[in-house]
């Protein structure tokens, strides 16, 4: 049951990114909502079911990308082991700064994996657009998680304990 | 429990390497058929959505600008019946003329349209996913319009959806003319959704509000689709080239229906 809870929120995350966001556009820029999605994964679900989201969300985007095949998977699933590992050195998934900090490094990170992708193929960047479209990404992304926060924890924990609950049974 | 869990993570993180390397032999493709074939409808409901609502806010928003855009829009419609006239009598002589000179006919644009059914999820590139593919006739190559005006290339094709290269990626090139002064040059995308014409030669006249055409040049886009207008021509006497902005009319960030010119 949990697999497929968390498997179809990925992957409505994903649909959602692609289709509904980069239609809509808020700000003229394309919020991320499964790098938001994967750090409540990284902080509340165990090591594997993040990992395993990760990768699924990852290749799916690969998949509707044009460019940079594997960028997306090998991105997410070291973001999420980097999000395990601070949870790991002690960090609560309640903590709204844990949270919002992770939500900027993820967005900036993942904005400079790619345009490193276009450095590689010669791209004049300009500083001032750049800069623009990382702030306004950053801000939307951060509403993100005041909006879809409540509801990821509480669909995360109750997954975390039915798998508790099930496991006690047998 | 660790070691399990440990093992496990390098397994998954093994299999994504891969999906990474067979992609590059496009043994992935199955696999992007099958995803074009279930995200076409949910994507495309998604998009429509999200299109409706962008609209929505864009109306409330420019509500105040509504009269004197009216005004405008009134003056450029008089115009523009007074150019369609005048290219109804241009279109009669021309096809005299090659009747005369027998010359072929001009080949005729059929045109495919397509939902966009995925955009890229970053905000740096600029592709998109259309639900055609290569059962309607879709191929590597063709163009794309949208509002009359050039939208981008097809880049990938699978069995049911299509990717496709907009010209405000900076990765796409397309040779360009001036419609005016037949000064051409290539057109590159810019971030920022900004278009640069480059390698224009000295001794050719550009000017601000002239219109860019593609010069059909390479075979792959059709000549005279509309690419945008001149905005500012940058040039210096000791350089090479000259260079100038241009603006295209299309608003690539409210696409939602595109047509794929089949030639």
């Amino acid at each position: 049951m949990k697999p497929i809870v968390l498997g179809l929120t990925i992957l409505l995350a994903v649909a959602l990114e692609v289709s509904f966001m980069g239609a809509l556009r808020p700000l003229g820029v394309l919020p991320n909502l499964v790098l938001v999605v994967l750090i409540y994964a990284g902080l509340i679900c165990t090591v594997s079911e993040a990992v395993a989201m990760a990768l699924l969300g990852g290749l799916c985007l690969d998949l509707v990308s044009g460019s940079d095949f594997g960028l997306r998977m090998a991105f997410y699933s070291l973001f999420v082991l980097m999000v395990i590992l601070i949870k790991r050195a002690g960090a609560d998934f309640d903590n709204i700064g844990l949270i919002l900090a992770c939500t900027v490094g993820g967005t900036l990170l993942y904005n400079l994996v790619v345009l490193a992708g276009l450095a590689v193929i010669h791209v004049p960047l300009s500083v001032g657009v750049v800069m623009s479209v990382l702030v306004r990404e950053t801000g939307l992304n951060l509403v993100i998680v005041f909006l879809t926060g409540p509801v990821l924890t509480r669909l995360f924990r109750s997954g975390r304990q039915l798998a508790g609950a099930g496991s006690k049974l047998l | 429990m660790r070691k399990r869990s440990g093992r496990r993570i390098m397994i998954m993180l093994g299999i994504g390497l891969v999906l990474v390397l067979v992609s590059g032999r496009g043994w992935l493709k199955p696999v992007w058929d099958v995803t074009g074939v279930l995200l076409s409808p949910v994507g495309g409901g998604f998009s429509r959505i999200g299109a409706s609502t962008a609209n929505l806010g864009h109306f409330v928003a420019s509500i105040k600008d509504l009269a004197s855009e009216n005004a405008k829009l009134r003056d450029e419609v008089a115009d523009l019946r007074l150019k369609l006239a005048d290219d109804a009598e241009l279109r009669s002589q021309n096809e005299a003329l090659r009747k005369q000179l027998s010359f072929g006919e001009a080949a005729a644009k059929d045109l495919i349209p397509a939902e966009i059914i995925a955009y890229q999820p970053d905000n740096f590139r600029s592709f998109i996913t259309i639900g055609r593919g290569r059962r309607d006739g879709i191929k590597e190559g063709m163009a794309i319009i949208s509002e009359g005006s050039l939208v981008g290339r097809i880049a990938e094709v699978s069995e049911t959806s299509a990717k496709a290269l907009l010209l405000i990626d900076p990765d796409f090139k397309v040779s360009g003319v001036d419609q005016a002064s037949r000064a051409s040059g290539t057109i590159r995308g810019q971030i920022g959704s900004g278009l640069m014409m480059e390698k224009i030669p000295q001794d050719q006249v550009i000017k601000p509000g002239d219109t860019i055409v593609t010069a059909g040049l390479g075979g792959e886009v059709p000549k005279g689709l509309i690419i945008g207008q001149v905005e500012a021509v940058n040039q210096k006497d000791n350089a090479v080239f000259q260079t100038a902005l241009v603006v295209s009319s299309v608003k690539f960030n409210r696409l939602d229906l595109v047509f794929v010119v089949k030639q």
